[in-house]
């Protein structure tokens, strides 16, 4: 179990001891072994895009009383080879009056974040293309970025539908990466370290047990936390019922109205990818990163784990209807933000419990203070926040 | 007139569930439409055509067609009254009168073209025919690669046997050949005989007539 | 010449340029892009001097709010080419204005580089030192720069503050008259059942 956990670890370092010892010099060296965690997350990744688009097709149609698709090879799974041969034999349409700069440049801009976002994530036990001190705020950064080549892209295309589209989704992402921040600050609160790797590593204690019950899922902040930077990542990533940017069936296809073939591609990519990345962060930060009982090797855990959440993505994607602009600003911020604040100070409220009365008594206090403060903020801000009581609906028949 | 009673429940309001219950319970729809799905016939109802096809309802109507009895070219019911022709309101049927060396009409279509791709499939030519000759088919697909003559059917291709409309049609087939009999029937015989020879011929233009504004009808 | 010279030089060549061309480019959106990749530059150089919190606050901010600030003016206040409008309508005494203050601005620059203590950290230095930035930086904010820090926050507030009393006013205008009478504001969030 041990060698199929450190299989990727072993095999690079047994590749990178290999060249050395063949005579290449030191920086080539390096630089192959910086590049093989790179090319590995490339290969891996956008492999797990097409598999999501696949999986996506399929639970929503089985959701909406339907198959899938299930012509192109067995249950369907060579659709994505179809889909993606289709995009890149289409036509790149390009409009005259577009900025030729801006309009080729957005698509790239918006891809770039989305991949390199994966190098700060820990996919299993020593196994981070980059571990930094700062990988955290790193990857919100990096992932603030797509915000920009949004405008980029609705700008550039001189079309009324793009611009609206563009405006809408910069300022949908601009609202929602506060909550998402102050999601993820409690977390960094009780590890004290913005480090991916040490996160993981506080969510794990010994035993058979160990390896789930310190999940920060399960503690009150943890729960709160968990919900509000799943819904802010889905609303970060466009993703429905937040799509409100590309919404389909409304301003024809926002800012990516004037794509065709390959850069459209481009935009899906990142789309997904980004939705891929915000899964595994917040697997990384709440339920445990790669930590799992010892049956399955750490990465396979941390696949699961955000294949499960791709699928809570998917479903929810099939369940709601899209919210309108005005009430996703008002959910980011008369409801999200709040709620985070105050998931700040009943994080405190824990830890400080916890560490003032020593044992159990001190962990059931915790819990429970913590638990009481969030559930009353919540309810209460589900009261501000609900509109007029809706009527009980009666029909009125003409008495004959 | 407004009842008190029913103002009053008018004026009630829903009581206010938990925040977020009906997020969970619209999840939870969807969920048992997932896992329904694979279980219950009802929750899935695609038809993997063309592999499998839904059963045509009987009168479930296409295009139409000529019926002939026994001979395709002697059982043509056909005898080119031209009636489907100045009824059918796209005007996609094209007939001509098949004429002996005389000019004398020989009662059956030289020509009998449906242009298939003006065919609103209305079935009133079927339903203004006189003589149970042209009927609405139920076949559908028709796609052919070319757009304008294979779409143009002749009186061969639209000649198809009295037992291809029972099969398609069964009710139908069998009410019009009731019809059919019903004309041919010979009349009744009467009691007495001289009676009978003189009311022969009456009785049969008497059946005829009879039969003539059923046919009208 | 070390990779990180060459590193060095690329940093600055970029992020001059770009700075050269937010100021020069005549297309607004391209000029924006420009201030974009001097900012990136910049994040680049703070990463080269081991610095990478700042390098990544760098990018968190000015790339993630402050361009997207600029957006906003430039979408909500032009209209559809969005040429960069100059001040030619001042002529020459535009271009000695414009001289002076960069002159001016130069002179204060360099003064600061050349007074400041040159304590650059070597990496043997910082392995001693032992930790990284984020650490140190938060134990400043909290105990030497602590009234600086809360300052800021008092301030940011009243920004906000001030940015929903400006959003306010703009509605109340026109519930106050009584010939248009608007119908109630809706609901924030509807909940629709």
């Amino acid at each position: 179990m041990e060698a199929i956990d450190q299989i990727f670890v072993n095999a690079k370092s047994f590749i990178v001891s290999t060249l050395e010892s063949l005579g290449l010099p030191d920086w080539l060296t390096l630089l192959i072994g910086m590049v093989l965690p790179a090319t590995l997350v490339v290969i891996v990744f956008p492999a797990t895009f097409a598999f999501l688009t696949w999986l996506e097709r399929k639970i929503l149609g089985r959701i909406q009383n339907r198959y899938g698709p299930n012509r192109t090879g067995p249950w369907g799974i060579l659709q994505p080879v179809a889909d993606g041969l289709k995009m890149l034999i289409k036509e790149d349409i390009v409009p005259r009056a577009a900025d030729k700069l801006l309009h080729g440049l957005a698509p790239i801009l918006v891809v770039v974040p989305a991949v390199v976002v994966f190098a700060f994530l820990p996919f299993g036990r020593n196994m981070v293309p980059a571990d930094t001190d700062v990988a955290l705020l790193f990857f919100f950064a990096v992932s603030s970025i797509s915000t920009l080549a949004l405008f980029m892209a609705g700008w550039g295309s001189r079309n009324k539908y793009s611009r609206l589209g563009a405006m809408r989704s910069i300022a949908q992402m601009i609202s929602y990466e506060l909550p998402l921040l102050l999601a993820a600050v409690p977390v960094v609160m009780i590890v004290g370290s913005l480090r991916l790797t040490e996160v993981v590593s506080a969510q794990a204690t010994e035993g058979f047990f160990g390896s789930f019950t310190n999940w920060f899922v399960f503690t009150p902040w943890g729960f709160v936390g968990f919900l509000a930077f799943f819904v802010a990542g889905m609303a970060e990533t466009n993703r429905s019922p937040f799509d409100l940017a590309e919404g389909e069936s409304e301003i024809i296809a926002g800012f990516h109205t004037e794509y065709s073939g390959f850069k459209f591609a481009l935009f899906f990519l990142a789309e997904y990818l980004s939705a891929i990345a915000m899964s595994g962060l917040a697997a990384v930060l709440f339920l445990g990163g790669w930590n799992g009982p010892e049956v399955l090797p750490s990465w396979l855990w941390f696949f699961g784990k955000i294949m499960v959440l791709l699928t809570i993505m998917i479903w929810i994607r099939g369940t709601f209807p899209r919210l309108r602009v005005d009430q996703l600003m008002g959910f980011s911020w008369k409801f999200l933000l709040p709620l985070s604040l105050v998931n700040i100070f009943a994080t405190g409220v824990w830890f400080w419990t916890r560490a003032s009365i020593p044992g159990f008594a001190g962990k059931a206090a915790a819990f429970g203070i913590a638990a009481v403060v969030l559930l009353v903020t919540y309810v209460f801000l589900a009261r501000i926040n609900a509109g007029p009581a809706v009527q009980k609906r009666t029909y009125r028949y003409a008495d004959l | 007139m407004s009842d008190p009673k029913h103002d009053a429940e008018h004026d009630a309001k829903e009581k206010a569930p938990f925040a977020g219950t009906g997020l969970i319970k619209g999840m939870a729809v969807t969920a048992k439409n997932f896992v329904g799905s694979y279980f219950d016939k009802k929750r899935l109802t695609t038809v993997q055509y063309p592999e499998e096809r839904e059963t045509l309802k009987e009168n479930f109507r296409n295009v139409p067609f000529l019926i002939f009895d026994q001979d395709p070219e002697a059982g043509l019911r056909c005898v080119a009254c031209k009636i489907c022709e100045i009824e059918c309101p796209p005007q996609c049927i094209y007939i001509e009168l098949e004429l002996d060396e005389k000019g004398q009409s020989l009662k059956r279509p030289k020509v009998f073209d449906v242009d298939f791709t003006v065919c609103m499939n209305c079935g009133i030519c079927a339903e203004t025919c006189p003589f149970e000759a042209i009927k609405m088919d139920s076949e559908f697909e028709l796609s052919t690669t070319d757009r304008f003559l294979s779409q143009l059917a002749d009186k061969h291709k639209l000649s198809k046997s009295n037992e291809y409309y029972h099969q398609i049609k069964p009710t139908e087939a069998a009410a019009v050949d009731a019809k059919l009999a019903a004309k041919k029937k010979p009349p009744p015989p009467k009691a007495a005989a001289p009676a009978a020879t003189a009311s022969a011929p009456a009785p049969a233009p008497a059946s005829a007539s009879a039969s003539a504004p059923e046919e009208k009808k | 010449m070390t990779l990180e010279q060459i590193g060095f030089l690329v940093l600055a060549t970029v992020t001059l340029s770009s700075a050269l061309g937010a100021v020069l480019l005549k297309n607004l959106t391209h000029a924006l892009l420009s201030l974009v990749l001097s900012f990136f530059g910049s994040a680049g150089l703070f990463f080269s001097l081991h610095a990478e919190f700042i390098g990544v606050v760098q990018i968190l901010v000015y790339v993630g709010a402050i361009a997207v600030l600029f957006v906003f003016a430039i979408v909500l206040t032009r209209e559809a080419q969005g040429d960069a409008g100059t001040l030619r309508h001042l002529g020459g005494r535009g271009k000695i204005l414009g001289g002076l203050t960069a002159v001016v601005v130069g002179a204060l620059l360099v003064r600061m580089i050349l007074l400041a203590p040159h304590k650059l950290l070597t990496d043997a230095a910082r392995a001693q030192e032992g930790g990284g930035t984020v650490g140190e930086i938060g134990m400043a904010l909290m105990t030497s720069y602590i009234v600086p820090f809360e300052v800021a926050s008092l301030l940011l507030t009243a920004a906000l503050v001030g940015a929903i009393v400006i959003a306010l006013n703009e509605v109340k205008p026109a519930a106050s008259t009584p010939a248009a009478s608007s119908p109630p504001l809706a609901p924030p969030i509807g909940r629709v059942r």
